[in-house]
């Protein structure tokens, strides 16, 4: 009994619920509280994350009830220039940035590498509570002072308004940390916890997409800290930094807040693409079509998105000369882009497709975040990017990938993994209903925005002029079958904790090296140092067992 | 035992021998460098050729206290690939917003008229000059030929 | 932050045994070297911090070359100079406490390590001088500034950017001196040895980054 661990060790007949597992071992509040296990660190974040999601979704649906009617409907204009801001903030800083690699990232990737923990485990609690801090910093901020200026903060507005900008602006900074310390801690893993044999180009795509995202966050995160502190400290001491009246420059600070703030959507995307490269190979029954230019594609991503900043910046008075390069290189990023999803097209060509829900959203993802990168690369245009900009074309575009990438990614992700970390499966007919719910809603909500924006419609505006309040009504129903589709995941992902079919180590028949532990598995995770025999996403040579996939309903 | 993941570069960082003498030597450099900055800066040169001059100086001795006394001359080439790519970042923003205000239409940048004295005494308390009612208006008096 | 010194017992040479290795860490030299590189990683995001302030002085200085050189010669170069000095020469000691920890000479590296604290201490009491000056002369940042000597335009935001940027070098050269400290408290306890130095290595690497920042800024803001 001394052998490692194989790759194709078999479960026995029937599935097993272990009886020992990182849920139960250890059930005070203090064993939670205080953990070092990567897995346990991982809940927790899903927890606030998915908390977050809430808030944020229903500062979205003030925002939506407010616009169903061009005049005032709900709240006032203040209040809905608060609303907005609180929306952007609570559902970028901490729903979007942490939920991937707070949640997948730490539950999964020390098991990809077949490593026990992250490279620094307290370190990883720490980025946990240094979150909840900035978050909780950061709404106390926004509910008393309530900022107005969106979440953006540009100045000289955000330095001269008399609402409570400092804490948020602290609390930001603080979050900023949190995602810093995460980064870190992942980079080094990758690094230097891979198990024997799992050299860079056999970790699995998530791995990569995670190493590309972390690289990300390390280099760009920091810049936003020092832009916040400088917003705060202008609009706390008066120093005039940005301030025109004074001297200041009001595009050097876009400069300075957008070289974090695009890179940043590759932070929230990148992850995503990860989860995506991980499902379709495990619905398709194939092996991923392109390994290598996926993995290299990841970091090219990250690496471009560097340069691009500037084209938050094209009708805000930058140089011609910078808006043209930044134009330009703005439209790399759809190469590398193009290149994944070609590769996973290429990987569902001639495979055995499972219909799961999370095969619906990756359908989902596929869709919008072609049609959301081709907008993007729309508004590259200089030229076109002056009709644009500030409207809802904008809008729609980064919801198409914020919500309908990522989002399904998550989604995805969190269907996929559920039976892994909780040993449990999900009712897939209730599942299959909410993502047609949200892939419709999601539709219904955001193509209307497309064509509002391009007829004129500004955005962050509290009314509007009564030709677009048909479309405006249509994006309304739409997000309100969004937030009912999320209500339904929400219901039955809670209950199946708790009576959800046992799922085995491994329901879906996936070839993925976390789907070789116990489900949920121990706090070990490996017993011994794990040999893995077969590269990521291998489905050649499937043994006999795994091949036959059910269904949990 | 070496370790698995990373057999040369750990060991290369552990066994190097640093005599401190090496250190003092790197210290007695820097000191001269930096007295050599300060001469640099009595001379007479355009403002251009100061900035120049001081930071290349800067940046040898920068590129000293990083490879010596941080030891990265011997250290893991992760380790230099990460500060070596920070600080090719920093050139990024650095340009991109160098190459923008200096191409940008110049009648959008930053300019202010010189501080009247006497006006100062009269601003609100507190209040930026924007948004009070008497104060050095941005629009008000020439600046420059452009 | 291994375990407590408490549980460790004394070695024959006369420092404690090193921690035991985390769980999930093969080799000694594996975990040293993701200590080494988290590190410079954190590292890498403090030049990045403080580049934002960088690229506001090259802004600012284009904008108003004439006030930031105006401003420059009421800086004291003789203080900065001092200053600069000092970082430097305490760089060399935490170098050295770093060389002596390797080494198990524990005492040593405390000595080492308390002399580059005090220069720090040091450092900040220069700065608290030059700052107080600028109190005295009205030379302040933005809607704060009464420095009829600066007579270009520009003067609040020279201030703005020498405050912000000599500020923030100023806390972590606070932060600094803490984890130096710290670190020279559990050299006093013996803790370090040829099996175990990465806190001295980590502290001191840190330090060094201070210095580094300050290398760019006195030259940027008293010379040229």
């Amino acid at each position: 009994m001394t052998a490692p661990i194989t790759t194709t060790s078999m479960a026995p007949a029937g599935p097993v619920f272990p009886k020992k597992h990182y849920l139960n071992d250890g059930t005070t509040v203090r064993s939670w509280l205080l953990t070092h296990d990567h897995k346990r660190i991982a809940i927790l974040y899903l927890i606030s994350v998915l908390i977050a999601l809430f808030l944020g979704g229903v500062f979205a649906m003030v925002i939506r009830l407010e616009l169903l009617t061009p005049g005032p409907t709900l709240i006032e204009a203040l209040t809905y220039n608060r609303m907005f801001t609180l929306h952007g903030l609570v559902m970028i800083f901490m729903f979007m940035i942490p939920a991937i690699p707070g949640v997948f990232g730490n539950f999964f990737l020390p098991i990809m590498l077949g490593a026990k923990d992250v490279a620094f485990p307290k370190w990883n609690l720490t980025s946990y509570y240094v979150y909840l801090a900035g978050s909780a910093l950061m709404l106390w901020g926004l509910i008393t002072g309530g900022a107005d200026t969106g979440w953006t903060f540009y100045t000289p507005y955000s330095t001269t308004t008399t609402t409570n900008i400092a804490p948020v602006m602290l609390g930001v900074f603080v979050i900023g940390f949190s995602s810093i310390l995460t980064g870190l801690n992942f980079i080094v893993t990758i690094h230097t916890l891979r198990a024997p044999g799992v050299t860079w180009f056999k970790m699995p795509l998530f791995v990569w997409s995670i190493y590309a995202t972390s690289i990300i966050q390390v280099l760009a995160t920091p810049v936003l800290g020092l832009t916040t502190l400088l917003v705060a400290a202008e609009h706390t001491f008066g120093f005039g930094f940005f301030d025109p009246a004074r001297g200041g420059d009001p595009i050097l600070f876009q400069h300075l807040f957008w070289f974090y703030s695009h890179p940043a959507v590759y932070i929230m995307v990148l992850p995503a693409m990860g989860v995506i490269s991980e499902t379709i190979c495990a619905y398709s029954r194939k092996n991923i079509f392109g390994y290598k230019m996926i993995a290299m594609s990841s970091l090219g991503i990250a690496f471009v998105g560097f340069f691009a900043w500037g084209h938050h910046l094209f009708t805000s008075g930058q140089s011609a000369f910078d808006a043209g390069a930044f134009g330009a290189i703005s439209m790399l990023v759809g190469v590398f882009t193009a290149i994944k999803v070609f590769n996973w097209v290429g990987t569902l060509y001639k495979g055995s497709i499972v219909f799961t829900a999370p095969f619906a959203y990756i359908c989902g993802f596929l869709f919008f975040l072609v049609f959301g990168g081709m907008t993007g690369v729309a508004l590259a245009t200089v030229s076109l990017d002056v009709h644009w900009q500030d409207t809802y074309f904008v809008v729609a575009h980064f919801h198409f990938i914020m919500v309908g990438a990522v989002m399904m990614g998550f989604l995805s992700g969190l269907h996929y993994w559920f039976p892994k970390m909780f040993g449990r499966k999900y009712p897939e007919n209730w599942a299959l209903l909410a993502a047609g719910l949200i892939v419709l809603g999601f539709n219904a909500t955001f193509i209307p925005q497309f064509l509002l924006g391009n007829a004129g419609m500004p955005r962050r505006y509290y009314e509007y002029p009564e030709r677009f309040a048909a479309l405006n009504v249509a994006s309304t129903a739409g997000a309100s079958l969004l937030a009912f589709g999320f209500v339904i995941i929400a219901i039955y992902l809670a209950v199946s904790l708790k009576y959800g079919e046992v799922a085995g180590r491994n329901p879906w028949g996936s070839r993925g090296y976390e789907w070789d532990v116990p489900s949920p598995p121990p706090t070990e995770n490996f017993d011994q140092v794990p040999v893995f025999t077969r590269g990521p996403h291998e489905y050649q040579d499937i043994p006999e067992e795994l091949a036959k996939v059910g269904h949990a309903i | 035992m070496a370790s698995l993941t990373h057999p040369a570069g750990a060991q290369a960082h552990a066994k190097h021998e640093t005599s401190p003498w090496r250190l003092v030597l790197n210290w007695l450099v820097l000191c001269g460098l930096t007295f050599a900055t300060f001469g640099l800066s009595t001379l007479n040169m355009s403002p251009g050729g100061h900035l120049a001059a001081a930071l290349c100086i800067s940046t040898l001795k920068v590129t000293l206290v990083v490879l010596i006394f941080m030891h990265l001359w011997h250290g893991e080439g992760s380790n230099r690939i990460v500060f070596v790519t920070s600080f090719l970042f920093l050139l990024v923003l650095m340009f991109f917003v160098m190459a923008d205000v200096s191409t940008r239409f110049t009648l959008t940048n930053s300019r202010i008229p010189p501080m009247p004295k006497v006006d100062q005494a009269m601003l609100p308390d507190g209040m930026p000059p924007a948004m009070s009612s008497g104060g050095p208006r941005r629009t008000s008096g020439p600046v420059g030929n452009e | 932050m291994q375990s407590s010194a408490t549980a460790r017992k004394v070695t024959a040479e006369g420092w404690l045994e090193p921690p035991p290795l985390p769980h999930h860490y093969d080799t000694v030299e594996n975990h040293q070297s993701a200590l080494r590189f988290g590190m410079w990683l954190f590292l890498g995001t403090e030049v990045l911090l403080f580049a934002g302030i960088f690229v506001g002085y090259f802004v600012f200085r284009a904008y108003f070359p004439e006030s930031f050189e105006q401003a420059a010669r009421h800086l004291s170069v003789k203080l900065g100079t001092a200053n600069t000095l000092l970082l430097l020469t305490s760089s060399l000691t935490v170098a050295l406490a770093h060389h002596n920890a390797e080494r198990g000479k524990n005492r040593n590296a405390f000595w080492l390590l308390m002399a580059s604290v005090v220069m720090g201490a040091g450092f900040l009491c220069i700065k608290a001088v030059e700052y107080a000056e600028k109190f005295r002369e009205g030379a302040l940042p933005g809607k704060h500034f009464r420095f009829s000597e600066i007579t270009a335009p520009g003067g609040p935001i020279f201030y703005v950017v020498y405050f912000f940027s000599t500020g923030l070098h100023a806390i972590h050269v606070v932060i600094g001196m803490s984890l130096l400290t710290w670190v020279a408290v559990r050299c006093w306890r013996k803790e370090f040895s040829p099996g175990y130095y990465a806190p001295v290595e980590n502290a001191g690497l840190y330090w060094h980054l201070v210095d580094l920042v300050w290398i760019f800024l006195y030259p940027l803001l008293y010379l040229v």
